[in-house]
């Protein structure tokens, strides 16, 4: 770590240590933010595996009083992953309940591959359906 | 025989993928073909790290850019020589290296550091369906298509076309004016579907 003149001369070791320990205590704040984020990358590969939106997870995680922090989720994801899959069935189960059942929920990757006949079909569009809901 | 052993090596396996960029957008499709490479699909990811997988794009040869892109958006390089500056509309590149298109767009997908040359290095292009064999047999797995492919009227068979939700028809009595050529009168004509049907027999 130290080079050079830095290795043998007071002054100038002494230097170069309180710029180091300057970098050491501006780092615990960074340090959290980069393992957060992270965190937030391997929870979103987690999430992605079991078919449900991280944001979505996260949110209704804390609705709910289940304070587990990013870190233990992300560890549990990846050392326990029957513990998180039952979290996200919980979260599932759980916005059933309240009566959010999100197209986002159950679709890997979203509703990108839905044809345009069933788009139609769902939002009723047709004449048909009309005339049976007037009688 | 120990479980355990063979699911940490399924975990630590790098797999090979396969996606159709058939009428997909190429800069989309590349940044969740990013997401493979870099290994962003695994819990278990660390960006130093090196669990990214590998992924084999067919159909490059089709893949479709939005609206004037073709036309209007130009790839520059310059060589840091005099005179070394060039530019190249999508359209000409990609007439020259049908895959160039889809390589650039993941290649500017990928992370800004030394590890985006091994990543491209595990990302396998191919302008039709044809992939060597040796390629083929890794493949275990597949990337789902960013964009919906719409289907082609051939495609409907006339069952569909009949039963196929009317979203807006004319009013029975909207005439349609067809301004006819020179000396012939003019084809009172009708947009409503029914009208036609009957007008027909």
């Amino acid at each position: 770590k130290f080079s050079g003149r830095g290795r043998n001369c007071y002054v100038i070791g002494v230097n170069r240590m309180l710029r180091a320990m300057r970098f050491s205590t501006k780092n615990y704040a960074l340090k959290s933010e980069t393992l957060d984020r992270l965190y937030e990358t391997r929870l979103a590969a987690a999430c992605l595996e079991h078919g449900m939106n991280k944001t979505y997870f996260l949110t209704s995680l804390a609705e709910n009083d289940i304070n587990l922090n990013r870190e233990t989720l992300s560890n549990l994801a990846i050392y326990e992953p029957r513990t998180f899959q039952s979290l996200v069935q919980f979260v599932k189960e759980r916005s059933e309940e309240v009566g959010l059942q999100s197209r986002v929920l159950g679709s890997v990757h979203g509703t990108e591959s839905r044809g345009i006949l069933d788009e139609v079909k769902k939002h009723r569009w047709s004449t048909k359906s009309r005339t049976d809901e007037v009688d | 025989m120990s479980r355990n052993r063979v699911i940490q090596w399924s975990t630590m396996a790098r797999t090979w993928w396969l996606f159709d960029s058939k009428y997909q957008c190429p800069f989309r499709s590349a940044e969740k073909i990013c997401m493979y490479l870099e290994g962003r699909h695994k819990p278990l990811y660390h960006p130093l790290s090196d669990v990214g997988d590998h992924v084999v794009v067919i159909n490059t040869k089709h893949v479709a850019m939005a609206e004037e892109l073709w036309r209007k958006h130009s790839f520059d390089y310059d060589t840091r020589f005099a005179g070394g500056k060039s530019r190249t509309t999508a359209w000409q590149l990609h007439d020259v290296d049908p895959t160039k298109v889809m390589h650039k767009a993941v290649y500017r997908a990928g992370p800004k550091n030394l590890l985006r040359p091994t990543l491209m290095r595990r990302l396998h292009l191919y302008p039709d369906e044809r992939v060597p064999s040796e390629v083929l047999e890794n493949v275990t797995d597949v990337i789902r298509q960013i964009m919906v492919v719409p289907r082609s009227l051939d495609s409907y068979t006339e069952e569909e076309l009949k039963n196929f939700p009317i979203l807006f028809d004319w009013p029975e009595d909207h005439i349609l004016y067809k301004r006819p050529p020179p000396g012939e009168p003019a084809e009172e004509l009708t947009g409503n579907t029914k009208q036609q049907a009957a007008k027909k027999k």
